[in-house]
């Protein structure tokens, strides 16, 4: 797995690319948490997710709650078909707010 | 339990004669009666499985001779599911099911080894984990071996989807994304078999 981190229209945008699986995971979990951490709306790009498992899954609850905890904006960007599958199963994909284009995403957070 | 459970392939009479050696041989003077009682499903279970189809019969290494697809052994070890992934993939592929179906079984044969690299032997589980894969008719069926202590079935049950909360959704996924998902009566030396099965519905 690799990611990126920027700032961008005044969010942090966290992009992952590649597979999100039990031994990236923990990585996984310290970007999200250290992009809720700068206080700003998190967008959570998974376009170029190949493939992510329930432990990928649980580092995005884990951060997601804990922005909205601080009343951050929280959204996932261009989710990717195999990570969609995953959040349907998982019934998660109600729980997050998901936008189609990281513009969307912008949007949405405000 | 341990000695029972050591001894979980005898025939009853020997079981229970373990346990009487057990009790007799401290050397110390016997002065209560004792009464075993012990029951045996094993004929119930040879019933059951005499009326089941024959995708769930209860041998493990379903997958010798001419069903057999793949077999894939690693150490239980989180840098090993790539690669297991990858054999799943092209195996299920070559088993004829399509893209999504394919994905699913990776997934679900994924989140069933995590399980054993998380949570076998309390978690310090370091052997090995086995995947084999076999086709019977349009059924795919996998089995996931691994060598640690007895796993509590009764322990694995999927959590409460309304709790959103980290973790916790594998079992859930595996049962979801898989038509069968039973643990099968465990190796002569011990360990757990995990047996998965998906029907392949673009041959019906």
């Amino acid at each position: 797995m690799e990611h990126e981190i920027r700032d961008e229209n005044g969010a942090t945008v966290v992009a992952f690319r590649g597979d999100v699986d039990l031994q990236s995971s923990p990585e996984a979990r310290k970007v999200l948490l250290e992009a809720v951490a700068r206080g700003t709306g998190v967008l959570v790009d998974l376009s170029a997710v190949d493939y992510i498992d329930s432990s990928g899954v649980a580092s995005l609850v884990e951060s997601f709650q804990k922005a909205r905890k601080q009343d951050q904006g929280y959204v996932l960007v261009a989710v990717s078909e195999g990570a969609r599958r995953v959040l349907e199963l998982a019934r998660l994909d109600k729980v997050f707010t998901i936008c189609g284009t990281i513009s969307q995403g912008f949007e949405e957070i405000g | 339990m341990a000695l029972l459970d050591r001894h979980r392939l005898d025939e009853l009479g020997g079981r229970l004669q373990t346990v009487i050696d057990c009790v007799e041989g401290g050397g110390a003077t016997l002065r209560d009666d004792l009464t075993i009682l012990g029951v045996d499903d094993r004929a119930a279970r040879q019933t059951r499985a005499a009326k089941e189809p024959d995708h769930t019969e209860t041998r493990p290494g379903a997958s010798d001779g001419a069903g057999m697809i793949a077999h894939i052994r690693v150490p239980s070890a989180p840098d090993r599911l790539k690669l297991v992934r990858a054999v799943v993939e092209n195996a299920t592929r070559l088993a004829g099911f399509n893209d999504v179906d394919i994905n699913d079984v990776v997934l679900a044969v994924d989140e069933s080894l995590q399980n054993v690299i998380r949570h076998a032997d309390g978690g310090h589980y370091d052997g090995l984990m086995e995947v084999s894969l076999s086709r019977k008719g349009d059924i795919l069926i996998i089995d996931i071996m691994d060598e640690a202590g007895p796993v509590d079935v009764s322990k694995i049950k999927p959590r409460d989807l309304d709790d959103v909360r980290p973790g916790g959704l594998g079992t859930h996924l595996i049962n979801e994304l898989m038509d069968s998902v039973d643990f099968l009566p465990a190796k002569e030396h011990g360990g757990n078999i995990l047996r998965l099965t998906k029907k392949n519905r673009l041959k019906q």
